[in-house]
């Protein structure tokens, strides 16, 4: 009995052996007993579905009980892994049927033990038809192939929703090597996906809210251009004593004015350059220079500025080899910054000197001053981006703020540094060090400079920066889009051929003989630019202008008056009616072709900002939300400070002067045109202000009829000198009250009556009116001007739409007037017919019943 | 002893400062100019004046400083806020802190004239 217990127990622990080892047949199990031993083979043999033929007793390799043990352990080691390893494991024989499995998948597919999984395929798993296709069709791949699958990622319908699987199937074999099945293994990613995803959205919108940033800054700067160059030009032409001598008092003023427009077009260059910054797209090009000729030249150039302060301005150049490699540009910038801000702030009586050393490979350029000298909490911020334009009221030393940003970002990009040294009440010394490249290396000659390059202080230094844009992007305009087109018109055939052939070089050109042929020439093939005489039979310039300026197809295409130099009255005129520019004669061959360069590229870019106007638009919506929104806000208000000073400046000068000579005279005619493109910087920079004014103010409530009569009142001097009437109808006693945030509803309705006013003829009357409408009030702008033809009125409100001549609208208005509106739960429609007016039907809800902001449910 | 009215003008800007003070000058106003707000406090130091226009942004003092200031040497000094810095915070702070009008740069000349004008006789 004994025995027999014996017996059996020790089949027991070998039949246990082998089916924790899987039946491999390289175990050996044997109980010593042979009856029992044959037994246990047999039943092995069996339960390996013969693919193993038992043998012999006799013939199995003696294995050592420490070997069993071993394997033992190593089986163990494997369950312990299976149970615990992050990844749902299975396998399956070759007919897809599951063989075994971790509880991990049991899990996922739920299954409550190992039983209900075994022999089943797939298509028991409860997936959808596909799905188990797919699955089939892998593990098919993988048996046939005996090739492992890795990394398919899958989606997976599980009870709780698509899971994403990162799925790996490799074939089993046996120990000939045949496939006997296949090994699964997965890992469920939903989670990472979805961060990734978020990871992805988040960095996307960061991105567009800087690139949209950026197109801010450089949409302003390129707006501001057009105006000031109108304003330049004609205040060179007065102090040229072009429209005659000018009185003493009129120079005065007319330099002070000069000395703001260059001033806001030095602004407007340095933000175009921080735009650069921001999207990367600064490019370094290094040329052999003589630094201390190019040095000694600026410094020369600035002289007469020094003396008129009573500084001092002394330069030192200590190079032994002169010529460096450099980028020309922004060295110049870096110095003109910094001598710039030297001479601005050092008191009269006190030094400046600029210094320029070698240091090993290092070029330093130095400007010392005994000024006041920096504090040093303040020393810190003074290079850092944007932050000298912060919003508090506190100007910062260094005035626009954005140039010593610029300087250390033009000094890094060269791949040097830039910094001060500084004690209070001794002075500072701003130094920048740059790399020097192939320093003293005389293979390459410096190019000598050009007359034309010598910078001219006053106006110029500034201007000439302004002009140093124009070879790269005429380059680029060239390769991408071939020789612009010009339409030449001019009577006289002699100026004619001479025109045309001037231009032969860089364009394809047409030339006419007159105002109607070239409007006939325009509408056949459509000119990148247009070049007109003023004085012509049948249609003149002006009026050619001012047809082109109201035919949708042609409103675009730059126009450039040549024009007699005695007749300036005309010029003005002529940029009245929308001429892009104008060229007195005579003129010099490379003027003309300047001039339609600059014409090109300005056309050009306003397509480029059309076609952006959708991207923007997209982004300006995520940017609302963005933080970036603030730092926004927070500069432009910064900026609108430096921007609006210059402005006022012009304006008031232009302003003061116009009192003072006749009415009718060129010099007041001159001083109208400059005048009236100051107050349109001046509504730019208000316009983009508003655009960019993020935080929605506080709410009041106030009746409608109070609130259009603020606005009436607000806009009555504008009226008033534009001649035209600006009536109010009194409103009805049943209207009810509005809740508005006064500041944005006021800057919309105003936006709304500027248009009206633009539109309207002197002499004409824009009516304003509100009365109850459904549930709120609807206030009405009225005007009887010009109407808007059909087929513009659906884009009037699309960022960047201007029905006004190039550069004369900001094309902002309306978009921002709308958003305004929306934002009170309103709306605003538009009904215009050309020739009869347009009226604007801005309707907001009473008090009480606003609908919830628009973007705060987002 | 002149019965003009007078009117202190603070800019860091010459050209703004210079052309109103040329301008309130033909008016009939008794203008001086100050190129920040210590030269201001100074000037106030010395004489009574009517009104002061202060832009805001400015070196060292801005335009409320050199307004509470003012208003500390000189209680019956009345000061106008004339600034290209723009936001209706900024106007609520200076009209809390006791500005008597706030101007928005870029202005019109007549604009400030008649701004001047009315509130040197309300």
């Amino acid at each position: 009995m004994a025995e027999r217990r014996r017996l059996l127990d020790g089949l027991a622990a070998q039949l246990r052996v082998a089916v924790d080892t899987g039946f491999d047949p390289r175990v050996r199990v044997a109980t010593g007993d042979p009856e029992v031993d044959r037994l246990l083979a047999l039943a092995l043999a069996a339960a390996r579905g013969g693919r193993s033929a038992p043998t012999g007793a006799g013939d199995e390799p003696q294995e050592s009980p420490r070997e069993v043990i071993e394997l033992r352990r190593q089986q163990a080691l494997m369950k312990y892994i299976l149970a615990n390893v992050p990844f749902s494991v299975f396998w399956k024989d070759l007919d897809g049927r599951f063989l075994g499995a971790n509880d991990n998948f049991l899990r996922d597919m739920r299954r409550p033990s190992l039983e209900d999984l075994l022999g089943k395929t797939d298509y028991d798993m409860g997936f959808p038809q596909e799905q188990a296709d797919f699955f089939v069709k892998c593990d098919r791949q993988v048996m046939d192939t005996g090739q492992p699958l890795l990394d398919i990622e899958e989606p997976q319908e599980q009870p709780d929703g698509t899971h994403t699987l990162i799925t790996s199937k490799v074939p089993l074999r046996d120990e000939d090597g045949r496939t006997i099945g296949l090994l699964g293994i997965y890992a469920d990613i939903t989670e990472r996906k979805r961060m990734e995803e978020e990871l992805r959205r988040a960095k996307e919108a960061a991105e567009a809210a800087a690139r949209a940033k950026s197109e801010f800054l450089t949409v302003m700067s390129h707006e501001l251009r057009t105006p000031l160059t109108l304003i330049l030009g004609p205040i060179e032409a007065l102090l040229a004593g072009e429209a005659g001598p000018c009185p003493p008092l009129a120079n005065a003023h007319l330099e002070r004015m000069r000395r703001n427009a260059s001033r806001l077009l030095t602004l407007v260059s340095d933000i175009l350059d921080f735009a650069r910054f921001e999207e990367g797209r600064v490019e370094v090009v290094r040329e052999p220079i003589d630094a201390a000729e190019l040095v000694g030249l600026i410094v020369d150039d600035a002289r007469p500025v020094a003396e008129q302060r009573g500084v001092e301005l002394a330069f030192r150049s200590s190079l032994g080899a002169p010529i460096v490699h450099l980028d020309r540009r922004m060295f110049e910038k870096i110095l003109l910054n910094l001598l710039g801000n030297a001479l601005k702030f050092t008191p009269r009586g006190g030094r400046v000197e600029v210094t320029l050393r070698q240091e090993g490979t290092q070029l330093e350029l130095a400007i010392e001053d005994n000024g006041p000298g920096i504090p040093l909490a303040e020393r810190e911020k003074l290079f850092r981006r944007f932050q000298q334009l912060d919003s508090s009221a506190t100007r910062q030393h260094e005035g626009t703020g954005i140039g010593l940003a610029l300087v250390k970002e033009f000094a890094e990009v060269l791949g040097g540094s830039a910094g001060v040294d500084s004690e209070p009440g001794r002075g500072s010394r701003f130094w920048v060090r740059v790399p020097v490249g192939e320093a003293g290396s005389a293979r390459a000659e410096p190019r000598p400079l050009a007359r034309s390059e010598r910078l001219s202080w006053n106006s110029a230094l500034i201007s000439s920066r302004f002009h140093q844009g124009t070879p790269t992007a005429v380059a680029a305009v060239a390769a991408s889009g071939g020789r612009p087109t010009v339409l030449v018109a001019e009577d006289n055939p002699d100026m004619r051929a001479y025109m045309a052939e001037t231009l032969a070089g860089d364009c394809a050109v047409r030339a006419v003989a007159n105002g109607r042929l070239a409007l006939d020439a325009a509408r056949a093939e459509r000119p990148d630019v247009i070049v007109s005489d003023v004085m012509m039979p049948e249609l003149d310039g002006i009026e050619l202008v001012a047809r082109l300026k109201a035919d949708p197809a042609l409103r675009r295409v730059p126009v450039i008056l040549v024009t007699a130099r005695a007749a300036r009255e005309e010029v003005v005129s002529a940029l009245n009616t929308g001429a892009d520019d104008y060229l007195g004669k005579p003129f010099v061959a490379a003027e003309l072709r300047a001039r339609v360069r600059a014409a090109y590229r300005l056309h050009r870019l306003y397509h480029e900002l059309e076609a952006k106007h959708h991207e923007l638009q997209r982004a300006q919506d995520q940017l609302v939300h963005a933080a970036k929104m603030a730092a926004m806000g927070t500069l432009v208000a910064g900026l609108s400070h430096e921007l609006n000073n210059p402005v006022a400046a012009i304006v008031m000068n232009a302003q003061s002067l116009s009192r003072r000579v006749p009415p009718s005279s060129p010099l007041a005619v001159g001083l109208t045109a400059i005048e009236r493109q100051a107050q349109r910087c001046g509504k730019l920079v208000k316009t983009l202000l508003d655009f960019s004014h993020q935080t929605p103010a506080g709410r009041e409530a106030i009746g409608a009829g109070t609130l259009l009569e603020r606005v009436a009142d607000l806009a009555q001097s504008q009226a008033r000198a534009r001649r035209i009437a600006l009536e109010a109808a009194p409103p009805p006693p049943d209207l009810p009250p509005v809740e508005v945030c006064l500041h944005e509803m006021e800057s919309a309705l105003l936006n709304l009556i500027g248009n009206a006013l633009d539109a309207t003829p002197t002499g004409g009357t824009v009516r304003l009116d509100a009365r109850a409408e459904e549930g709120g009030v609807e206030l009405v702008v009225a005007d009887d001007g010009c109407g808007i033809p059909p087929e513009v009125l659906p884009r009037v409100f699309d960022p960047f739409f201007t029905s006004k001549p190039v550069g004369q609208g900001t094309g902002l208005g309306l978009t921002l007037t709308r958003k305004i509106v929306e934002s009170h739960g309103g709306r605003i429609r538009i009904e215009s017919a050309v020739g009869s007016g347009t009226t604007i039907r801005v309707w907001l809800p009473r008090l009480g019943s606003a609908q919830p902001r628009e973007g705060e449910a987002r | 002893m002149s019965d003009r009215p007078a009117v202190l003008i603070i800019d860091d800007e010459e050209d703004i400062r210079d052309v109103l003070a040329f301008e309130l000058g033909r008016e009939g106003f008794d203008a001086t100019t100050a190129a920040d707000g210590l030269q201001a406090l100074e000037a106030a130091r010395g004489r009574h004046f009517d009104l002061a226009i202060t832009d805001l942004k400015m070196p060292g003092m801005d335009g409320v400083a050199t307004l509470l200031g003012l208003k500390a040497i000189d209680p019956a000094i009345r000061v106008l806020i004339a600034t290209g810095y723009a936001s209706a915070e900024t106007r609520d702070r200076c009209m809390a802190n006791g500005a008597c009008g706030y101007l928005q740069k870029p202005f019109d000349l007549e604009e400030i004239l008649t701004v001047v004008t009315k509130t040197l006789s309300g």
